[in-house]
Formats: structure tokens, sequence, C-alpha cells
């Protein structure tokens, strides 16, 4: 038994021994571990989440993910290859092919750690080219497809209001942090309005990879990693069908189309005009059109329903009467005799259409120049000076959403003009203008620039009587109401009482004889509308016409300007009704109009 | 017993060698824990919200333990292994209940977030003292085998089979008692590996199989020993080599040892014929047991022994980077706290099971040489002086420990450069975690204390 002892002895030097051994070839001879374990790092990888879905009001699906295929290249792993077959495999004309690879070799001559690096070599692959490519694969060693989200516009509409995302650029990368090169960033519309939500939360994944850019497995076993969070899913306030109708009625013609609904300030329609398909905006396609849409003369990609835009015209005078009634200058019944214009001076007249005199109500109908110059001039001496009187109408003019933002979520809002006494200060001097010298703001002409939105906000006043809520294109996130985002009531501080007088001046502007805007007439619904004229000194005046119905809670306020249109007769305002009857009862009862319009071609 | 001074006193002549040891590869644990933490997040060695912190702590609160052993009386180990195996068997049926799980495995008991204790460590201990206990009675003064019931024999069978044969094979004839005997021992470690294994502590259970290497020293037949490592060799060919050639290899090394070993003598066949078929039956059943009683990841933990390649990302990771941190090492090692893949946490659990990775790197060869060394030194320390004692206790406690501190260090240390399945066990005295210091400080402890007092006992 004593020997037994030794046993465990042997066993114990054998084992520490073959130990030793292990240890001597793997520390001391073996070389390969000490190259491999200088060069290890930690790399962090993200990983994309999904852009957030966006619906219009009805749930209509107006931009979601697809997915798009980028052939990928790794230069140090690519060996002598047939472009020629590549490039008809892929379906890229040969020519893109050969710039591309110019491409990644001039990377590589800059970088040469490039070499090892994969790379784009032809993005956005159609999914028939890249099955075909992947099915002769072996033949290119080195290349590979790689997937990716892109986004997809199903309904190609309202690109102005849904704007575009891109790749972050230079600024969005050094303004904020959170982009890293290759993100995808909203730069437009509400995809850069709702960036924050439709972007999501990205994944992050550590890595250890070796100096060849192997990854070699994830640091801490993955407990810091993180999964992507999808984007939020937006609800637009916009109706989809009325502004596909809105964008069809608008072709071939400049200008834009906003409705609002009054008791929400939620926007229905958004159109500018021309127009383009949002889908131009993603992947190759944006490569294929931008250049073209940046160049084209007619601007496609200004938003013309919310730029600095253009005279209001008439437009502007029932706000003028409601600021006139409100400082007690004129009341319901006052008279102006019209008499072909208002007379400035010996040499100047602002001229007239020939219409009977006009109290406050039929003034509005027939939209008479000599009234709101008389007006206004009433109002430009109300203070202790033109000056002062000027400020308090300008500050009222202003609370109807008149050189402001009007509080919106469109980014590209701008703000138009309505001159702040300053400007006048500076034009003709200080105290030396007065309310005649600026007598065409009361008629909605002069250094005014008000837009679309503007113009149906101003209708959306009238309708709730005196206020209005910003007007905006975002309604819910994931179906419940935006968290942060109030869109807020802002009153005019006029009478509720006085609107009454508006409501019935633009009804008789559609309905009664002497009315300018009979051509928007709906049989079954009142509609309460005002034409206007913006004065145009490059070219023919433009049309413009806003309105609301019906008479009992109104549901639409709408606001159309065609450029060159002429009269707001002429184009406005049947654009503006065939539109509101659309939306209140779905029918069309004037297909002679409603060709008339999809017809005319004003470029 | 008569107390002089010649004798120590009270506490003994206590074998400062060991503990020396013990204080040496505690300190190395203890700095190798701390510096198993990038940079930026290392706090002071002392700081006990981080590891190093906690281990320190653990360290002094063992070093208490070790001094109230050695101020026991060694009577009272012997005395109370019963009450102590008890109480082993408890922790471990508590565990089961109200334990919770860390890292895959239902071990622990969560006090709260600083302390977590694994009772397995503890009955570890109590199985020592018991078994030693045991094994303090030899077979011949041991009471005669009785009568055992039945489901005792079923339960115990394959062992009893092997025992019964290797009786007959060697040609002494069949001895009722001494398979009694051992398989009372057997019974002995058996129930808390039992135990530890529902707790799906693989790594733990496998360390019961330390107590049966014990035995050895003790009269159990040698042949299981053989037997034993055989079928590990068999099971681990079997899976990189054909089948039917492992058993042509065994059919013929049989007729060799009939041959030239049992000198051609009849009784012998039927025995040799018996371990013939039970050893390719294996063969072929290790396979199978392989492919569908083990899970995917104990598979894949084997079969990386092979070929480390096989799943660089997965199974084979921690032993790649382990190997991999501990040959970049090279010669002197890369400087203490220079670690670079150390820094990286390359390696996933590094201050708990990996912690040989922390010196081999940090140290190079010279510093693993060092600590491979100690253990040696501290192993076969420990088998000299049990095999110097006394008290039959005392002496089977002290195989007892050096077989446990032996199979730790085996399957940790090989784990690490690569030659043993990763199942995940600590490295005595080193490796980061309370319990396990305590469990392996009360072991050792408790043998310097009885050692002490070694001159004391009366032959």
């Amino acid at each position: 038994m004593e020997n037994r002892q030794r046993i465990y002895l042997v066993l114990m030097v054998l084992v520490g021994l073959i130990f030793w051994v292990r240890l001597f070839f793997l520390q001391g001879l073996d070389d390969r571990f000490k190259l491999a374990a200088d060069t290890y790092s930690i790399r962090r990888l993200v990983n994309q989440p999904l852009r957030g879905n966006i619906f219009d009001r009805n749930g209509k699906v107006l931009a979601t993910n697809d997915f798009a295929f980028d052939l990928m290249v790794i230069p140090s792993e690519t060996q002598a290859m047939d472009t020629v077959a590549l490039a008809t495999l892929t379906e890229v004309p040969l020519e893109e092919m050969r710039k591309a690879w110019a491409k990644v070799n001039k990377n590589i001559e800059k970088k040469r750690r490039y070499k090892r690096q994969p790379q784009p070599l032809i993005r956005d692959l159609s999914q028939k080219s890249i099955a075909a490519f992947q099915e002769k694969m072996f033949r290119f060693p080195g290349l590979y497809v790689e997937k990716r989200s892109v986004r997809r516009y199903p309904e190609p509409f309202a690109a102005h209001a849904l704007g575009y995302a891109r790749e972050a650029d230079a600024s969005v990368l050094e303004s904020d942090p959170y982009y890293q090169p290759g993100d995808y960033v909203g730069v437009a519309g509400i995809e850069r309005a709702y960036e924050f939500y439709l972007r999501g939360i990205k994944g992050v994944r550590k890595v250890y990879v070796d100096v060849r850019n192997n990854e070699k497995g994830s640091y801490m076993d993955g407990v810091y990693d993180t999964l992507p969070v999808p984007g939020s899913d937006l609800t637009t306030t916009l109706d989809i069908e009325l502004q596909k109708y809105g964008e069809q009625l608008m072709q071939g013609k400049r200008g834009a189309i906003v409705a609002i609904e009054p008791a929400t300030g939620e926007i229905l329609v958004l159109v500018s005009s021309p127009s383009y398909d949002p889908n131009w905006m993603v992947g190759r396609n944006l490569r294929q059109h931008y250049g073209s849409l940046i160049l084209d003369p007619a601007k496609p990609m200004l938003n013309r329903a919310v730029m600095d835009g253009y005279p209001p015209g008439s437009t502007f005078k029932v706000m003028n009467a409601m600021l006139g009634l409100q400082a007690g200058v004129i009341n319901p019944s006052t008279v102006v005799p019209c008499g072909g214009g208002f007379r400035l001076s010996a040499a100047h007249t602002v001229g007239c259409h020939g219409h009977p005199n006009a109290d406050l109500r039929f003034s509005i109908t027939t939209s008479c120049n000599a009234y709101y110059c008389h007006v206004f001039n009433e109002l430009t001496k109300t203070g202790l000076n033109p000056r002062q009187a000027y400020s308090a109408w300008y500050q009222g003019a202003k609370r109807f959403g008149f050189g402001t933002k009007l509080g919106t979520d469109i980014p590209e809002a701008k703000t138009g003009l309505l001159p702040a006494p300053e400007y006048y200060d500076r034009v003709h001097g200080k105290g030396k203008w007065r309310g005649l010298t600026i007598i065409s703001l009361g008629i909605g002409q002069g250094e005014l620039k008000a837009n679309a939105l503007q113009i149906a906000n101003l209708a959306a006043v009238i309708a709730n009587r005196g206020y209005f809520i910003s007007p905006h294109l975002g309604k819910a996130l994931n179906g419940k109401s935006l968290p942060d985002t109030t869109f807020k009531k802002n009153y005019t501080r006029i009478d509720t009482s006085h609107f009454q007088i508006a409501w019935d001046g633009m009804y008789g502007a559609v309905h009664k004889p002497g009315g300018t805007a009979k051509v928007a007439r709906l049989d079954s619904i009142p509609v309460y509308g005002k034409t206007g004229t913006a004065q145009n000194p490059h070219g023919k005046d433009h049309s413009v016409f806003m309105a609301f119905a019906p008479s009992n809670k109104p549901r639409i306020a709408i606001g159309v300007l065609v450029e060159n249109g002429g009269f707001g007769a002429t184009y406005a305002a049947p654009i503006a009704s065939l539109i509101m009857e659309k939306y209140l009862t779905d029918t069309i009862t004037r297909p002679a109009l409603e060709e008339r319009m999809l017809q005319t071609r004003l470029e | 017993m008569s107390f002089n001074d010649r004798r120590g006193g009270f506490i003994g002549q206590v074998d400062w060698i060991l503990v020396g040891l013990y204080l040496f590869l505690a300190l190395i644990g203890w700095m190798h824990v701390w510096s198993a933490v990038p940079g930026q997040e290392r706090l002071s060695p002392f700081e006990l919200s981080s590891e190093a912190g906690k281990q320190f702590a653990w360290l002094i609160i063992c070093l208490l333990i070790g001094a109230a052993v050695l101020l026991t009386d060694t009577k009272l180990f012997y005395a109370f292994r019963w009450p102590f195996y008890v109480i082993g068997l408890g922790l471990l049926l508590v565990v089961l209940v109200i334990g919770q799980e860390v890292g895959g495995n239902k071990s622990w008991i969560v006090i709260n977030s600083f302390i977590k204790i694994q009772p397995s460590e503890f009955a570890k201990y109590f199985t020592a003292l018991a078994l030693a206990g045991y094994l303090a009675t030899p077979l011949h003064l041991a009471p005669p085998a009785g009568r055992w019931p039945g489901f005792f024999w079923i339960f115990m069978a394959p062992i009893t089979l092997v025992m019964v044969f290797a009786d007959v094979l060697l040609g002494q004839g069949l001895q009722m008692k001494r398979v009694v005997y051992w398989l009372k021992a057997f019974a002995l470690i058996g129930i808390p590996a039992v135990l530890v294994l529902a707790e799906k502590d693989t790594g733990s259970t496998l360390v019961y199989a330390a107590f049966i290497l014990a035995l050895f020293r003790f009269g159990l037949y040698l042949i299981m020993l053989y037997l034993g490592l055989g079928l590990a060799f068999l099971f681990l060919t079997s899976l990189v080599v054909q089948p039917w050639i492992l058993i042509l290899g065994l059919v013929l090394v049989s007729i060799a040892v009939w041959l030239f070993l049992l000198g051609r003598s009849r009784k012998a066949i039927l025995p040799l014929g018996f371990f013939l078929v039970l050893l390719s039956i294996f063969t072929l059943g290790g396979r199978w047991v392989f492919d569908t009683v083990l899970l995917p990841h104990q598979r894949t933990r084997i079969m990386v022994l092979f070929d480390p390649d096989l799943d660089p990302k997965g199974s084979g990771w921690n032993v790649n980077n382990s190997k991999m941190a501990i040959g970049s090492g090279s010669w002197l090692g890369k400087g203490f706290l220079n670690g670079t893949l150390t820094q990286l946490k390359f390696v996933p659990k590094q201050h708990t099971d990996f912690i040989f990775s922390a010196i081999g790197e940090q140290w190079g060869l010279a510093g693993t040489t060092v600590v491979i060394l100690l253990f040696l030194t501290l192993m076969m320390r420990l088998i000299l002086r049990a095999e110097m004692q006394r008290s039959p206790f005392a002496k089977a406690f002290g195989y007892i420990v050096a077989c446990v501190l032996f199979f730790h260090f085996f399957m940790n240390v090989g784990t690490t450069i690569g030659l043993a399945p990763a199942v995940g066990v600590p490295l005595p005295f080193v490796s980061y975690g309370g319990s396990s210091l305590l469990g392996f400080t009360l072991l050792l402890f408790t043998f310097i204390k009885l050692d002490a007092h070694n001159l004391e006992v009366l032959r």
C-alpha cells in the first residue's frame, strides 16, 4: 500500500509537466498570439432602426420602408474579374460600373486601410439583378450584397408635405452628435419636423476586431449590446385622396392649395405645384432626379404653400373689415361711395370696378377697393400719429397670422411679409409717411406677401369667428396624441359678433348678385368665399381665393393661389370649389368645370 | 495527549510552509482580480464595491476563520463529522429550493447585492470530513457486510459489477465485505454530488470525482483508476477516431495483456472478455451519449479541445481568447496592469474561472511557471505530510484535500490553456469568489490543524 503514495506524486508532477510544456510552446515558441493580441481593438457597430411609417388621417400609408440592396466590395479580397459580365449581370451601365471601380481605387490610393474595408460599389440594385448576381456570385470574390432599408412612398403625392430623408451631410454631422456618416436624417417636411420620433433608436453592438478588420466576437459577451428600436409611426392630418385631387387640379399650373379643418387646425391638403414624386428623393432615384429638380426654372422643390408668397389681394379686405369694426372706424351700415375708385390725389386714384355704392357686407361681396382704402385710411388716423395707428393695425394683422409662421410644424414655413412700422421709417423716412402713403395695404397689395397657408388660415379664422389653431400636419404618434407638441389657440381679439358681417359678405360673394365668386357656388352647401388678385409687376396677376364651408360648424377652410391665373374667380375659386365639393359631398356635380380646370396649362 | 513546548502547545506545530503557500497564492489571486479590470474602471484594491475589494475582505475573513480553525480542538472535526455532513446536505437542499441562478447555475443563495454564497463549496468541506472519518476505519476493522436493501444494489450496480469482476480478474476471489466497504464510500460521495448536479453545476459535480481519487490510497481497486483513465482516453479518442478502429485496437491490447501479463490463464478469459465487451460498449455508447445525451453547448466545449477554431465566437471564444491572452504574455509577460487583452476584457469571466490567463498575459511563462510550481509544491507537500500522519483520520483528510486541490488545478489551468473541457471550476485560493476561497481555506487549515498535532497522536 505504501507505494500508492507515489501514484499521487507521479500524477501531480506529470500534470504539472504537461501544463508547463504546453505553456512553453504557447507562451515561448508560438508567435501567432503575440502578433494578433497587440492589434485587437473594440469596435462599435451600429444597427440602424427602421424609420417610422407615416399615415394619412384615414390610415393610408404615405411613407414606409423598403429594402435596398447595395453591391459591396472588399478590395483586398477581389481578384481580376470580368467587369463587363458584372455590369450585364447587375444591369448597371458599363460606364457607371467603370466609374464605380475607379472611385473605389481612388479611395484605396488615398488611405491604404480602405483596401480591407467593405464599401459600396453600386448602391440600390434592383431585386431582379440581385438575384441574377447572387447566382453567379462565386465568380466575383470580394463582392457581396448588403441589405439596407430605404424609404418608400406608396402614394406619389404630397411630396412637399412629406419632405424627405437623406444621408446626413457634414453640417448635420457637426451640429448633432447623434448622427454618424451614413445615417439617414429627415431634411424637409414631415420627415424633418418629426425626425426625432421617426428615426427610432439605434442599436449598438460592441465587437472585437483584429487589425485586418475581422470581427472577433462580442465585447463582454454582449452585455452592453442593444437592439435597435424602430421609429414611431406618425399619423398626419393629410387626406391623401383630397391631396391627390388637389395636385391633379393644379397640373400644369404653378401655385398652391392649403385646406385646413378650422376647428382643429389640421391641414387636410397641402399642394405646391409643380410637384414631384416623393420617391424621387430616395436612393438611386435621388441621384437621377435631384439635379434636374434643382435646375428646373419652375422650382418644383420650392414649397409654394408656405413660401414668402405674393400679395394676398382682396382676401385681405375681410381682415381689414374686422379690424375696422373692432376699432370702431366703421359700422355694418357705413356706406362708402365708390364712384369708380378711391381718390388719393388729383392725379392718383385706386381704381374700382363699377358697382352700386356699398355698405360693409356688400363691400365684401363685391370687393370694393374704394371701401377698403377708406377703412384703412380711417384706421391710420385712430392714434396720436399715423405711425402709432399703423403699429396698432400691424399688431392686429399679425394676430390674424400675417407676417408670422402661424406656429405651424412645417419646417419650411416662411413668414411672408407684413411690413413693420420700422420698414416704412426706413423706406420713407421717420414721420414722413401716413395712411395714404401706404394705402394699398388696405386692399391687400403693395409690399405685402402672404402664402396659401396664411390665406387658408385667414379663412379658418373667419370660420372660427375670431381664432385659429396653429395649422399643422402631425396628428398622432403610434396612435397616441403627439407628446410635446400642442398646437395652441391663437386669438385675434376681435369680438366674435363682428364675424357675422364677414360671413354675410363672403356668403354674398358666392351666392348673391354682384358677388365676385359665383363660380364657387355649390348646389347643396352654402359656401363662404372671397376672391383676390395679387398684383404681379412681372407678368400676369396671380389668382387668389379663400373660402370655408358649410355654415354649421365649418369643416374646411381653404386658400388657393394660382400664379399668373389672373382674377381670383378665374382659376383659384373654381379649384377651391371643386376641392370643397369633393371633400364635403364626395361627388363632382360640375364635370365640365372640373375638366376645364384639369386641362388648363398656364406654363 | 501531553502538552509540552517541543510539540507546539495548544496551537500545535503549524506547518508554516503550507500557510505561506496559501498566503502567497491568495495574494496573487487578489492582485490579479484587481488587474482584470480596464484601467479607467479600476478602483483602489481595497474599495469594497469592486471585486478586488470584496476579495480582500473575504481574504481577511478567511484568515480569521483559518485562525479560528487552528484554535479549535482537533477532536471536534472527527466528532462532528456526521452533523456537518448532514448540514452540508441540508444546505444543498436549501439552495435547490431558494437558490438563484447566476450564470446558468442554480447554485447560489443571494443574501444581498454584496453577498452571495455558493453552498456547494462548503458541502465539499463537510463531505471531506465525513469521508475522512469513514476511511479512518480501515477495511479489516470495518463491520461485516450485513444486509442492504435492494435499491442500494441496483443503484450501485455498475460499480459493483466492476469491483466483483476486478476481484475475480485479480484472482483474489470475491470479497463481499470489501465490495460493500467501498460501495458505502461511493454513496457518501455520491449523495452530495447528485444534489450539486441537480443545481446544474457541472463543474462542482465533477469535483466530487476528486474524492474518488483519494480512495485509491486507502485500498480501492487500482484497476478502477486505470479503467477510469482508460475510459476518459477512449471517450475522447472515440470522438475523433472511427469506433471500429478503436475496438480493433482494444481487442489487440486485450490479447497482448492475456498473453504477456496474465500468463494465458484460462480463468482470466471470462473477466477479460467482460472488460473488452464493456469497453467496446463504452466506445460505441460514448459516441452515442455524446451525440444525444449531452447538450449542444457541452458537446462543443469538448469538441473545441480538438479544434479550437470550431466555434471561435461561441464555445471556443473563452478558451481561444484565454489561450491568446496567455500566449501573448510571451516569456516575461507584458508587465503588471499592462495586459492589453486583460484591459480589453477580452477573456470573459477572467477574474473567476480564467484568472490564470490574467497571470499568463501579465507575467508570461515566468509567472505561469511560478504559479504551477507553487501549486505542485502545495499539493505534494500535502501528500507528503498526509502520509506522515499517525491518525488515520488526519491521513485520509490530507489525501482528500490534496486530491480536491489537484482536481481543481487540473481542470482550471487545463481549461485556460485548452487541455481540459471548460466546465467552470475555480482555481483554488486565486480565483475571485468568497465561497470558494472560504471552502478551500477550511479544507487546508483543518488539515494544517490536524497535522500540527500529529506528534501528539499516540501510536
